[in-house]
């Protein structure tokens, strides 16, 4: 049966995909593979924020965007832009997020999908990079969590 | 002998006499009997440095020399608390690049010295731990925000420091102090490690009794780093070699705009009288012009209070530094802040984040951009005409402590003539040239990115033909 959609109802997907296959973090040395680690052992001044760090952007999250934004068929941008994303919340080191606004990586990209009435185009408007914060680790449940506790393994992971 | 006032090679000389330990116990007495309040943190570790530098044989350019480092640039072990409560307790785990630099090169390090929290503010009488004073008058303040780096070494607590120049925190300082300072080209020396204000704007910077011991400084701590992806390769730490006593056919430019109103009789008094000194050397000077000088103050202070307010985000009392109670994580970071930034610097935070919050960042932040565009085109104007500019560093002598803590605009009024360099991301060095009244007088030499040499040349030639870098404060015992 095919879909109706009388109120005309868009629908906007943000999706993420965490570049985890890239060896480093995205604005310092460290190591991705961190599933099986200790927690806050994947860490440097860098991506915990100490008073001092800078960051340095990964090329291969560069080169990830652009293959992420050619299998899009989305323009790949000459020049772009990273922002600061500010707010407040124990698992974001620096109280930032680094991540892009009006100047993205990959713009007008689409996607064409099967379905049971043939084929849809779903446009992509934009891709960006972006950094993950850290992980906030309840004991049991969040309600009955006598404390937080903060794993930044996964902080700055692109 | 008691460790006193001397120049880097004397500093040497004295090592080899006696030894790196004897040397760093001079000064550590000296800091002992200290009235000034310069340092936040003394180094328990600096008698075991030198000692080790003994033992292991003198190696690297600066092998024993003692250095004030100010308060905001990383030293593994050592407190880093920015002036300020809130990071009173941290102690950072890693050295900036320049520490790095300069514990390769052999220096000793003494300590921590005071300034305006977080930087902010041009008389250090906003750190925690209370004002630093000025030798050369007790009663007044020694500028800022780097002030402790340059009163430790007009009292003779060490012989070099580095500061940090976001708006003028070397130069004014340096002015206020009778000591040398130089804000570097925008990429010169590398940030990491520094604790960023505002990161667009600063620069750290060295501070010493003479231009000859800011080019040895510079040979150390200049040159590309690949932790700040800012720092330009442009930078050759070939510094020394501009040490030569010549500027026949040097052209200087003489900003009108930086004589303007307000300016004190006595400071344009001696600012001249060092511009026609050097004419006698043989240079030559002419007045230009740099139109858009009266817009630079407000837009540096929208451009670096809007990237305070973001840079100081990561001060939430979570990892490290102060934190306050509270019931739940809101209210725990809310209070820490609260309770830990001082009024300057919960001003500055309040008026950046206003100026980036949506509805005014265009109205406020975009347009402090474009202006800053401006300034660095009248710079870029004036220094094709002429070789270096030459104007007061700061308008006004030392003002008296408490003078202008009620009125925070009167403090940054007194930026007027600093902060355009830092917008426009230029090289300028501060040096005596003169007294007023009995408090000294700073000559800024303003230069093209990168030609910190002809910055040096011009100084060191000023400085070997005139005495007042010999001119020390009474006696601060």
């Amino acid at each position: 049966m095919a879909y109706e959609n009388p109120e005309r109802v868009m629908i906007g997907l943000e999706i993420h995909i965490q570049l985890n296959k890239l060896k480093s973090k995205m604005f310092c040395g460290c190591s991705t593979a961190y599933h099986d680690a200790e927690p806050n052992t994947h860490t440097c001044p860098v991506c915990l924020g100490l008073p001092g760090a800078l960051p340095v952007l990964n090329k291969e999250v560069v080169r990830a965007a652009i293959k992420v934004g050619l299998a899009l068929k989305g323009e790949i941008a000459e020049e772009t832009q990273f922002h600061r994303k500010n707010y407040f919340y124990p698992d974001l080191p620096r109280g930032f997020q680094i991540t892009q606004y009006d100047y993205p990586i990959v713009s007008n990209g689409k996607v064409v999908i099967e379905g049971e009435d043939g084929e849809h185009e779903v446009k992509i408007w934009r891709a960006h990079m972006e950094d993950d914060p850290g992980r906030l680790v309840h004991i049991g449940s969040i309600a009955k969590s006598k404390g937080v506790m903060i794993n930044y393994n996964r902080s700055g992971i692109p | 002998m008691a460790a006193k006032w001397m120049s880097v090679a004397e500093v040497k000389q004295q090592i080899l006499e006696s030894s790196a330990e004897e040397l760093t116990a001079n000064y550590l007495e000296t800091i002992n009997k200290s009235k000034i309040n310069g340092y936040i943190t003394v180094s328990d570790k600096a008698l075991e440095q030198a000692k080790k530098i003994d033992i292991e044989g003198l190696k690297g350019p600066l092998a024993g020399v003692p250095i004030a480092i100010k308060d905001n640039i990383s030293v593994k072990g050592l407190p880093n608390s920015c002036g300020s409560k809130m990071l009173k307790n941290y102690i950072p785990p890693f050295n900036a690049h320049v520490i790095e630099k300069l514990l390769e090169a052999g220096a000793v390090i003494l300590g921590k010295t005071n300034m305006d929290e977080f930087a902010m503010g041009s008389s250090t009488e906003s750190s925690y731990f209370g004002p630093t004073l000025n030798p050369w008058d007790l009663e007044r303040v020694p500028g800022g925000s780097s002030g402790g780096s340059a009163a430790v070494i007009a009292a003779g607590e060490a012989p070099f420091a580095l500061g940090s120049d976001t708006g003028g925190s070397v130069r004014c300082p340096a002015a206020f102090c009778g000591v040398v300072g130089l804000k570097p080209t925008y990429g010169a020396v590398s940030r990491y490690g520094a604790v960023a204000y505002a990161n667009s704007l600063e620069q750290i910077g060295p501070l010493a009794n003479n231009v000859s011991d800011i080019a040895v400084l510079m040979d150390v701590i200049a040159g590309p780093d690949a932790r700040d992806s800012t720092s330009a390769p442009n930078a050759k730490p070939e510094y020394q070699a501009a040490l030569k006593a010549d500027i026949k056919g040097l052209k200087i430019g003489v900003p009108k705009e930086y004589f303007g109103e307000g300016i004190n009789p006595g400071v344009e008094k001696a600012v001249w009288a060092a511009i026609q000194r050097c004419e006698e050397l043989g240079a030559f000077w002419e007045e230009v012009s740099m139109p858009h000088t009266k817009y630079a103050l407000a837009s540096y202070y929208i451009i670096a209070m809007s990237e305070a307010s973001s840079n100081l985000a990561r001060f939430d009392g979570t990892r490290y530094g102060f934190r306050a109670e509270g019931e739940t994580w809101h209210s725990l970071i809310s209070k820490t802040r609260a309770e830990g930034f001082g009024a300057e610097v919960k001003r500055r935070i309040l008026l950046g984040t206003y100026a980036l919050s949506a509805g005014y960042h265009d109205k406020y932040y975009l347009k402090a951009l474009k202006v800053r565009s401006l300034v660095k085109q009248d710079f870029e104007k004036a220094l094709g005409k002429v070789d270096v500019l030459m104007a007061p560093t700061m308008p006004n002598p030392a003002f008296k402590l408490g003078e202008r803590l009620e009125d925070p605009l009167s403090l940054y009024l007194s930026d007027v003539n600093t902060v355009p360099i830092n917008l426009a991301g230029v090289p300028s060095l501060s040096l005596p040239c003169g007294f007023t009244a009995g408090l000294p007088v700073g000559l800024q030499i303003i230069g093209k990115p990168f030609e910190e040499p002809t910055l040096l040349q011009t100084a060191y030639t000023f400085e070997q033909n005139t005495d007042y870098h010999n001119k020390r404060p009474p006696e601060v015992v």
